[in-house]
């Protein structure tokens, strides 16, 4: 036993051979494909194709310290901007599309981020439209928010906006 | 321990490669899904695995990993170094168990979808974003599509390269005269 473990601890001159001998496919691939396969289709049922709870609160976190900039209450069509960020974030209204804009100094940079958020009753959403990171990852690969438990991170400006059920603390515009 | 400068130099150059290859994939936006990439400097991660020791392996993606995310992110280091090695070890297992009954593809298709869960779920738990765990099954899918990519490359690398070659850079034909 204790040899056995050691073994897989050593070099082997034979790995070198083997895998030159080894071929594309062999019959215990299967195993494994059938591992991958297995994961996904769970992560598919947990993730995906489970019943997902309708939009109903929306925080924007400032992950360089963990403070909330920002809350957005679906049904009772309100937003609150915290105290503390009060001078960052500056919003636009067009009916019920509301655009935050959130400028911060992070390393001495400014990092502008633009988040549209629509209260409009059957179109609810909140997406990444506008930021001056390199990446924009944000906006290009990240789905919108249209649910509940979703979420939208700016990893180099460290933003991240979540849907997570409201507090009820909101005031009424 | 004798450590054989032969070693040490084959060692040094798919480490350098490894962090080339990951400089440069760094300058292109991820694929698809939000954080998946290519994952091509594992090419030579597995080749460490394949030609050197288990220890060469892991020294091999702490050493990429930590001045890869220096010279790039630093805040990404976490994610990646602990993805890292919780792959680097199952490739290890794997081959070190059953390569010939298992093809190179597939072992790099698992650890690759090993890879991209283990940092998405490192990435939930220190960012405290659990929401990020709805994209698992995109991060998977990502990953198979890396890992075939990264197993082929692998494939015709061993297929191309002589043993011969590769056993008179580590100096076995001293040792052995098989």
């Amino acid at each position: 036993m204790l040899v056995a473990f050691l073994g897989i601890f050593a070099r082997k001159k034979d790995l070198v051979f083997k895998a030159q001998k080894s071929k594309l496919f062999s019959i215990w691939d299967l195993l494994l494909y059938g591992l991958v396969l297995a994961i996904v289709i769970v992560l598919f049922a947990v993730f995906v194709f489970s019943p997902q709870q309708a939009l109903d609160g929306l925080e924007i976190v400032d992950q360089t310290n963990g403070q909330v900039v920002l809350t957005v209450d679906f049904s009772n069509k309100t937003y609150r901007i915290s105290p503390n960020y009060a001078q960052n974030v500056s919003v636009e209204k067009t009916g019920e599309i509301y655009q935050f804009t959130i400028s911060r100094q992070l390393n001495g940079e400014l990092c502008t981020n633009v988040v549209e958020v629509s209260l409009q009753n059957g179109n609810q959403y909140a997406k990444m439209i506008e930021a001056n990171c390199p990446t924009h990852d944000c906006i290009n690969l990240f789905e919108d928010i249209v649910a509940n438990d979703q979420a939208i991170v700016c990893a180099p400006h460290r933003l991240k906006i979540v849907s997570t059920t409201t507090s009820g603390e909101g005031i009424i515009i | 321990m004798k450590i054989p400068a032969k070693r040490i130099a084959l060692l040094s150059m798919l480490c350098a490669m490894s962090l080339i290859m990951f400089m440069i994939e760094n300058l292109f936006p991820a694929m698809f899904v939000p954080g998946a990439k290519m994952g091509l400097s594992n090419i030579f991660t597995m080749l460490a695995v394949l030609w050197l020791s288990p220890v060469d392996a892991i020294v091999l993606v702490i050493i990429r990993t930590t001045l890869g995310s220096l010279f790039t992110n630093v805040s990404t280091l976490v994610y990646s170094l602990t993805a890292g090695l919780v792959s680097v070890i199952f490739t290890l297992l794997v081959v070190r168990t059953s390569l010939g009954k298992v093809s190179l593809v597939a072992v790099s298709i698992a650890s690759a979808v090993l890879h991209n869960l283990t940092q998405n779920l490192v990435y939930c738990l220190i960012s405290q974003t659990p929401e990020m765990m709805g994209y698992m099954p995109y991060l998977a899918l990502a990953g198979i599509l890396a890992g075939t990519v990264v197993g082929l490359a692998v494939f015709v690398i061993t297929k191309t390269i002589k043993p011969k070659t590769i056993l008179k850079m580590l100096d076995y034909e001293n040792t052995d005269n098989q």
